[in-house]
């Protein structure tokens, strides 16, 4: 009898298994994977959600049905974006909920991105919601993009069926893919926003058109932000300054000059990668140096000469030293003109120097023009990959 | 006495899981709060009060084998003055034990289910815990111990896997603004250390109190450092300025874990609350009820455990209107009055117990 009564009651805890009030049912959940806000013209905050649409995902997606269903086009889009406007996030979202038969899960979110609008004006009361909703996760990726959020999501993807994971992925795998990108999540982007003395820089995401029609997306800079408004666009050469300061990148390429003749690159691919950066202060003189220690492979050149060349090779090296450096102070001055920073120069002098800092701190962002800013770098060229000379026919 | 006897280890386990939960779930945002980047130097500052009280608690036991606190009061103090003070010390773990009741009920509410009455939750773990204490203390001891075991290796998988999120140069600044952050910081870390002094209610089952003077040291030693990792963790993750605001750093440390395709680990962090949470309530639930019983002179303390429990949760909801509110009350009230009854009350009596001489007696057990 005392056993029959136990197996009811852990009968009975079953039904608490699925989470008693708040139970989900997969069919009721609209699930949302990527997610843009852009500001209108009257102020107002519109959001834009991307839900997985089941029954197409089921027969239409992971590239099976790609090409079967080609004829149909949109109709066959595995994703289905809605969009709201309100006078706050929640508000927008109680909008989408007009709209959306189904309630809209926000924990599988992949990534989020600001119309180029709102983050002029500034994204903090749009980032709000997102830290505070129990079902958003701070894991999500944040970018930016050139124009309005919305546009950026109702594309047919030529890789993969799901144009936020396609955006996010775009993110995360960068390194394997070479290239660098600053993989900022929500999380690390609200604690660069409440800390003083570093400014955010977000990657900035924008649709490729390909043969007249969008069929990818793209990684077209990074967006310079001060505080939480965005001023500034970098898409040049000083772009993977941050990266090379900030994130540590390896896995990437950079391209120099060839030594000596002023015709032909090279590409030097970056596996390993040691940053020590020098803050030192006298009076209100701020001075700062960043050293890298970096080791890579040659992975191409143009030009025909033999760049491993024991005489050439501290050339080629001091070549990408300089390119380095460059990329670097480039980026600084670009930043500090416009009184930001993104290297965190403010943060790291609150570390060491707490008691100047409080003196400083006000108004730092007009001092970071006069701080007298350097960068020293050193590279080795550790392999060249399978070979090591272009096909070069030796003259005699 | 009952005939039910447990080891020393699982007596100070049964305090481990006590006070690790509720600081983990309820402390870490307020001594963040107060200390900022120097948490950590509050948590070393704070080791000395711990292993203090620590000592206190087991030397009262030691000088009273067999007897549980609301008992060597009286023999301290006198029959009524002893009780007044017994019904004190109950008081305050009953209060003590409301809050933390309340802490967890309003995690699962804000943090999980939004929808599930905080009740069901409240309920739920008092009649597990109510199941726990009425099969006796050898049971209740015995399932805290294997809980504990899965909990501090979780635990520690845990901050492993979210060290990858850390930058631990958030700490600096050390003592940006002096050492007065830090000591706010402190005395909020020892009122929750405090509450150790309710292994004095279970002491008594112990089975030989050789060497518990020293083993109770070791015990405070490692719950200062159960508080490393939340306490450096948060300010490492978040940066200084985002994580005071956060209600349960913690919880979001844990649930930005991704490593690979281990992601998502929520549920960690629930079990991890949630069986703690067990033990805090197990232990001080099984304290309050046998102290009542032991005051009014009742042989058995399990009938009461019930009732008691019922009130524990009516209390819990009554004495805050909010989460806010009761992390306004730790912050600003509860230190002084935690540290008054579980430091200085204990201190005295000691005190006390060593002028009046006196040693363990053969009568008492």
């Amino acid at each position: 009898m005392r056993r029959l009564c136990l197996l009811l009651a852990l009968c009975g805890l079953l039904f608490s298994q699925a989470g008693c009030w708040d139970k989900k049912e997969l069919n009721e959940l609209a699930i949302v994977i990527g997610a843009g806000i852009d500001k209108t013209a009257d102020g107002q905050f519109r959001l834009t959600a991307q839900v997985i649409k089941p029954t197409s995902a089921k027969n239409g997606s992971q590239g099976i049905g790609e090409s079967g269903g080609g004829g149909g086009g949109g109709a066959d889009f595995p994703t289905w974006s809605l969009s709201a406007e309100g006078k706050s996030v929640m508000e927008a979202i109680a909008q989408l909920n007009k709209i959306s038969p189904r309630r809209l899960f926000w924990p599988h979110t992949l990534i989020l991105v600001f119309g180029e609008k709102l983050a002029r004006e500034g994204v903090l009361p749009a980032i709000t919601w997102f830290e505070r909703e129990r079902y958003s996760r701070t894991g999500t990726y944040v970018a930016i993009t050139k124009g309005k959020a919305e546009d950026l999501f109702n594309h047919k993807m030529q890789l993969g069926a799901l144009p936020s994971k396609a955006m996010s992925d775009m993110i995360e795998t960068a390194n394997l893919r070479q290239i660098s990108s600053r993989k900022l999540t929500l999380r690390e982007f609200t604690d660069i926003l409440s800390t003083s003395g570093i400014d955010p820089a977000l990657d900035m995401i924008v649709p490729k058109v390909i043969r007249g029609k969008v069929e990818s997306y793209q990684l077209a800079g990074i967006g310079l932000f001060k505080e939480d408004k965005l001023i500034d666009i970098v898409n040049g050469p000083e772009t993977m300054g941050i990266s090379l300061v900030r994130d540590g990148m390896i896995n990437t390429i950079i391209q120099a000059p060839c030594p000596d003749k002023k015709q032909g690159n090279l590409v030097f691919k970056i596996t390993n990668y040691q940053r020590k950066t020098k803050l030192s202060i006298s009076g209100k003189q701020v001075n700062y140096d960043v050293n890298l220690l970096i080791d890579g492979d040659l992975g191409d050149q143009t030009c025909t000469m033999d760049l491993l060349d024991p005489d050439k090779k501290s050339k080629t090296e001091q070549s990408i030293n300089s390119e380095i450096k460059n990329k670097i102070i480039k980026l600084f001055t670009r930043s500090a003109a416009l009184n930001t920073d993104v290297y965190g120069i403010g943060r790291q002098l609150h570390r060491q120097h707490p008691g100047e800092w409080h003196s400083l701190e006000k108004g730092w962002e007009s001092r970071l023009k006069k701080i007298s800013f350097d960068a020293h770098v050193k590279t080795n060229i550790r392999r060249s990959d399978l070979t090591s000379n272009p096909s070069i026919r030796k003259k005699r | 006495m009952n005939k039910e006897a447990i080891s020393k280890t699982q007596a100070l386990m049964l305090g481990i899981s006590g006070i690790t939960v509720s600081g983990h779930l309820l402390f870490i945002p307020v001594i963040l709060n107060l200390a900022g980047r120097d948490a950590w130097i509050s948590l070393a500052l704070a080791l000395f009060p711990a292993l203090y009280i620590g000592y206190v608690t087991a030397s009262l036991a030691c000088r009273f084998p067999g007897k549980t606190i609301v008992e060597y009061v009286q023999t301290i103090c006198g029959k009524w003055l002893g009780r007044a003070f017994g019904w004190l010390i109950i008081v305050y773990f009953f209060h003590d034990l409301t809050l933390n009741v309340r802490g967890f009920g309003e995690f699962y509410n804000a943090a999980i289910t939004p929808r599930t009455p905080i009740l069901v939750y409240l309920i739920g773990i008092h009649i597990l815990a109510v199941y726990a204490i009425r099969s006796g203390v050898e049971v209740l001891a015995r399932t805290n111990q294997f809980f504990l075991v899965i909990l501090i290796s979780m635990g520690i998988m845990a901050s492993l896997l979210t060290m990858r999120n850390k930058d631990y140069l958030n700490l600096l600044p050390i003592m940006e603004y002096g050492i007065k952050p830090a000591l706010g910081g402190m005395v909020s870390l020892m009122s929750l250390f405090t509450t150790i002094f309710v292994l004095g209610m279970v002491f008594p089952f112990v089975q030989s109190t050789r060497n518990l003077k020293r083993n109770s040291l070791i015990t405070m030693g490692v719950l200062v450092l159960m508080f490393i990792g939340p306490l450096t963790g948060a300010i490492a993750t978040f940066g200084l300025e985002r994580s005071i605001g956060l209600n349960f750093p913690t919880f979001l440390m844990l649930r930005d874990i991704k490593v690979g395709q281990l992601q998502r680990l929520d549920l960690v962090a629930v079990l991890l609350w949630s069986l703690g949470s067990f033990g805090k309530v197990v232990l001080f639930l099984h304290a309050i009820t046998l102290g009542i019983a032991k005051l009014c002179g009742m042989s058995d303390y399990r009938m009461l455990v019930v009732p008691v429990a019922v009130l524990v949760i009516v209390t819990s909801l009554y004495n805050s209107d909010s989460f806010i509110e009761l992390y306004r009350f730790l912050r600003d009230f509860y230190p002084y009055y935690s540290i008054l009854i579980g430091l200085i009350v204990p201190s005295l009596l000691l005190a006390v117990a060593l002028l009046r001489k006196m040693h363990p007696n053969p009568e008492g057990g």
